[in-house]
């Protein structure tokens, strides 16, 4: 009986998609609400009102849920077609492609009870129920785990009740059961208190890892914030400071690298500058404002082919982007093609809405090669 | 004519696939590029915000090839369509309306799902948005585009091809344990 083929003439327990689609929006209400209260506290710095605050969480807690809803669901039909439907046929069961099937008579005990948990937490949900198959191995009894959550409630009770006529050859009143060949096994008592022993300590662990992710997220979305302010009253070197741990803690924040060399750029530190521009285009390929600070840096060295790269990307990837066309301009005007640095100004101008930060870049830019054409850019 | 009747049939069922997994993908993109605007604007409510334009045109690109001239207007058109934050929340919306359909598509037509050629165009469809849109969150050059489209439709396509049968219900093999016991 060992490690059977599941015939081509066996039935299926299929994963159910609305299931899923439903498990997928009970934890992104679970997970949205729970990451966006270290999130509302990161924010802190950067809001002025409370109406503004309230309007800045439900922000938050959209973005959550939506990402976390699609991406879960994605996760979750990518699994079920990884592990393919459970399978039974006349002798055997397979919980999983991969796994090896599970003959009938394999089965020492089972029992089927309402899980617990962090699956009580899940608004919306069926109670879900927890089947242990205990599975006669070289003498021991090896667990094997399979929670209801994913499957229609009559399909699983349906499949419950064929293990029980198949390997004990009883019919069931309640699907919530504990049977066993031997009733004296002692051997099941211990594996039932190590399984529990097993689920406590990854409930632990879980919960751990979730409180360390929210932790060092709250701190370095809170310290990010704070360095806008820092950056706003010209205090470079604080900001730095802060902006140095966090990409130290979060070496993935493109973000942070971003800012961070903005503020190095302003101290006239281009070297890090660039090694952190880089660092950000690293983690975010398409992060177009590394890319125009990159930009910067390579006209003031003289690179331009490499600064006319960059821009034409950034040009690509954001076409609305007012910085990369203010760039464009300077580009243009220190290879001599004034005629078209002028026309990227006036963009830059227009679309800007007439921003008189740009329009006293633009004017004086383009006094320096010619007074009178800046006439027809300025609003 | 009655020997190529079934395979014109599969043809326009093929043709069908792709056009309703191009459609839910594209419907999706518009949809969640507005709800990501609306997202973005309210987790940045009251902040100092960046500047931004209302509209832009870009210059034509030429490659001295007509269809790569092609791709790359388009991919300038949906770069100017879904700008700022619509683009990322256009992103998850193709690749999820892309992943959604394929997954409904069986219920929505089963006998169509049985033709192999119908499995593999709506696999490749979904594909080939996925791998298009990945490439674009690293450039927006025709070459490389293409390449992802062409990758991401055979593996995706082919995986869906190979997809197993469905095997009776459950329930049956429950039925027929209890008439026998009966």
């Amino acid at each position: 009986m060992k490690n059977q083929i599941v015939d081509p003439g066996s039935f299926e327990l299929p994963y159910s998609g609305a299931l899923m689609a439903r498990l997928a929006f009970a934890t992104a209400l679970l997970v949205a609400t729970l990451i966006t209260i270290p999130d509302a506290l990161s924010i802190l710095p950067s809001t002025s009102s409370l109406p503004a605050m309230a309007v800045r969480i439900c922000g938050l807690w959209l973005s959550a849920f939506i990402q976390w809803q699609l991406v879960f669901l994605g996760i979750l039909k990518a699994l079920s077609l990884i592990n393919g439907n459970v399978l039974v046929d006349g002798q055997s069961i397979r919980i999983a492609r991969l796994r090896r099937a599970i003959g009938f008579d394999e089965i020492a005990a089972f029992t089927c009870e309402p899980a617990q948990g962090l699956f009580r937490l899940l608004p919306f949900m069926p109670p879900a129920r927890r089947l242990t198959l205990f599975v006669e191995k070289k003498g021991k009894l090896v667990p094997r785990n399979l929670d209801s959550l994913l499957f229609e409630e009559a399909d699983f009770e349906a499949f419950i009740r064929v293990i029980a006529r198949k390997s004990f050859a009883c019919p069931l009143d309640s699907p919530d059961v504990c049977l066993a060949l031997m009733s004296d096994d002692s051997r099941l008592a211990a594996g039932q208190r190590s399984c529990s022993r097993k689920r406590k300590l990854y409930l632990a662990y879980v919960s751990m890892m979730l409180i360390l992710f929210c932790g060092k997220t709250t701190l370095r979305n809170y310290l990010y914030n704070e360095s806008a302010g820092d950056i706003n009253e010209k205090q470079y070197a604080v900001a730095r400071q802060k902006l140095e741990f966090i990409t130290a803690m979060d070496p993935g924040f493109a973000s942070g690298f971003d800012r961070l060399a903005r503020v190095e750029f302003r101290m006239n530190d281009l070297e890090p500058a660039e090694k952190h521009w880089l660092k950000a285009l690293k983690a975010k390929p398409d992060l177009v404002s590394a890319k125009v600070g990159l930009s910067t840096i390579c006209m003031r060295r003289g690179e331009l082919d490499r600064a006319r790269a960059l821009l034409n990307s950034a040009r690509r990837l954001d076409p609305r982007h007012i910085p990369t066309l203010v760039n464009l301009g300077y580009y243009n005007l220190q290879t001599g093609r004034i005629d078209l640095a002028r026309e990227n100004f006036k963009r830059a101008v227009d679309l800007s809405g007439g921003d008189h930060n740009v329009c006293l870049i633009a004017a004086s830019a383009l006094k320096r090669f010619d007074s009178t054409h800046n006439r027809g850019v300025l609003p | 004519m009655r020997i190529l009747a079934p395979c014109l049939k599969s043809g326009g069922q093929a043709l069908l696939a792709v056009a309703l997994i191009g459609a839910g993908a594209a419907v999706m993109a518009v949809v969640m590029g507005y709800a990501w605007e609306l997202v973005c604007f309210m987790r940045s409510y009251g902040t100092v915000h960046a500047l931004s334009a209302t509209s832009m045109t870009l210059e034509p690109r030429d490659f001295h090839n007509q269809f790569l001239n092609s791709v790359a207007s388009f991919l300038d058109l949906y770069n100017i369509t879904f700008p700022n934050n619509m683009r990322y929340g256009s992103g998850l919306g193709l690749i999820a309306g892309a992943l959604i359909m394929l997954a409904f598509f069986p219920c929505l037509t089963q006998s169509a799902w049985r033709h192999a050629s119908v499995r593999f165009f709506a696999g490749a469809a979904a594909g080939a948005i996925v791998g298009g849109r990945l490439d674009l969150m690293v450039n927006s050059d025709p070459v490389p585009f293409l390449v992802m489209v062409a990758l991401f439709a055979l593996v995706v396509g082919a995986l869906v091809l190979k997809a197993p049968e469905r095997k009776p219900h459950i329930g049956m093999l429950l039925a027929s344990l209890e008439n026998r016991s009966i």
